[in-house]
């Protein structure tokens, strides 16, 4: 039993390891994988040793007893980024955003549009602000609880993120034949996506903010600034 | 040589018929298919070295005493007492998982090694579940839970790490395949066919 166990842990790791790896390929990252085996592994586990870049899925598949190691690195791992990593919580955005007291994230909107000088970047949506200052570019300042999770809302981290965003979206609408306004098609494309909202980090637009999408938790935000 | 269809229905009977692997062993020598002394009687940790060991008439014989053996009676839910192990036993791995964090800045985390330092604590896990006088129904399918959410949690934080180190955060991955269902089995079948 203890054999079997082992192998179905460190299988469930490799599978995701070999999904990450896909879908870096996939988005034009270049994720190295390196397997190595003790000298007492089966001989079918000892020809899968050694490093790939567009590694096949029996890289990653393993036998029982044969307890090989299977290293994935990506860019991050070869530029001294992984520090930057938040072990014990989500690392995604909005993971350090103060939680307010119904649990909702802590977000702020001014009394006007609260739309950047670029425009609505991120399609039509309810834009709220991650801090005061940014928020009082627009108003009169309210502190509003956003109830989603970080997994929920979508962070563009660079411009080159934000213009694939835009493409694929594009592509997305042309293909499903959706509205071809990007006000409609970005939010579209977002919660196909599986998202409830799209934030712009500050790097690429410090009025960026944050575009709610989803219609029940924009009625939520609506209700906290009535009052 | 018993046939690998004897085997599979010795076993079968075995989960149906028996709460404990040593009632099969203790069935072999009170109806006499073997000797008191036979080695593998004293040896076997499966019921798969002894249906290997068998003639086909023996496991013929087996089988004829599983079927006359009444079925026992057991119960379909856990105490609380044992239900609120597991769980602790479950959070205590999630949080372990949840810790897991790169060594350095710039060397990744040996995920298969960090997956395997949990076995101890999964064992743990399957055999509170494991419990003799539960249905084996009951106990494939709170095995099924439990290591389902295992393997999602080792799996979500694997692939969370991976799409960090990989600057593909916000992806998913697929999600975890079905071999929980046939660990699951495995692991609640043991009780009655020994550990695999």
């Amino acid at each position: 039993m203890d054999e079997y166990i082992k192998n179905f842990l460190m299988s469930t790791a490799a599978k995701a390891q070999k999904d990450a790896v896909v879908t870096a390929r996939q988005s034009g990252k270049k994720p190295t994988v390196t397997r190595t085996e003790h000298s007492d592994a089966c001989k079918w586990c000892q020809s899968k040793t050694g490093t790939y870049e567009n590694p096949g899925s029996d890289v990653f598949e393993r036998h029982g007893g044969c307890e090989g190691k299977i290293t994935t690195k990506g860019y991050g791992s070869r530029n001294g980024l992984l520090s930057n990593y938040k072990a014990g919580k989500s690392s995604g955005p909005g993971a350090a955003a103060p939680i307010a007291p119904d649990g909702g994230q802590v977000v702020f909107r001014g009394t006007g549009a609260n739309v950047s000088a670029a425009g609505l970047e991120l399609g039509s949506g309810l834009y709220v602000a991650r801090d005061t200052a940014t928020a009082a570019q627009f108003g009169n300042v309210a502190q509003l609880s956003l109830p989603l999770k970080s997994k929920d809302i979508l962070l563009i981290a660079s411009d080159n993120q934000y213009q694939k965003l835009i493409l694929d979206a594009q592509k997305w609408a042309v293909r499903t034949g959706n509205s071809l306004d990007s006000n409609d098609f970005i939010p579209a494309y977002v919660r196909y996506l599986g998202y409830k909202a799209a934030e712009v980090s500050p790097t690429v637009d410090p009025l960026g903010g944050i575009a709610v999408y989803d219609p029940a938790i924009i009625k939520k935000l609506q209700k906290q600034m009535a009052r | 040589m018993s046939s690998q269809t004897q085997s599979k229905y010795v076993a079968d009977l075995a989960v149906a018929k028996t709460k404990e692997f040593k009632e099969v062993k203790e069935l072999l020598i009170a109806n006499q298919i073997i000797g008191a002394d036979a080695e593998i009687v004293k040896s076997a940790q499966t019921i798969a070295e002894i249906t290997n060991a068998l003639t086909d008439l023996q496991a013929s014989k087996l089988i004829d005493a599983l079927i006359a053996t009444k079925e026992p009676a057991r119960g379909t839910a856990y105490s609380k007492k044992r239900i609120d192990k597991v769980t602790l036993i479950l959070d205590d791995i999630k949080n372990e998982i949840d810790a897991w964090d790169f060594p350095n800045a710039t060397t990744p985390l040996d995920y298969g090694r960090a997956a395997d330092m949990l076995t101890p604590k999964v064992l743990e896990g399957i055999k509170l579940l494991n419990n003799p006088e539960i249905a084996p129904d009951t106990r494939q399918l709170n095995q099924e839970i439990f290591l389902r959410e295992v393997a999602k949690a080792i799996y979500d934080k694997t692939y969370e790490m991976n799409a960090f180190d990989m600057q593909i955060p916000h992806t998913k991955g697929d999600g975890i395949d079905d071999r929980y269902y046939g660990m699951a089995k495995v692991a609640s079948n043991s009780v009655s066919t020994g550990a695999v």
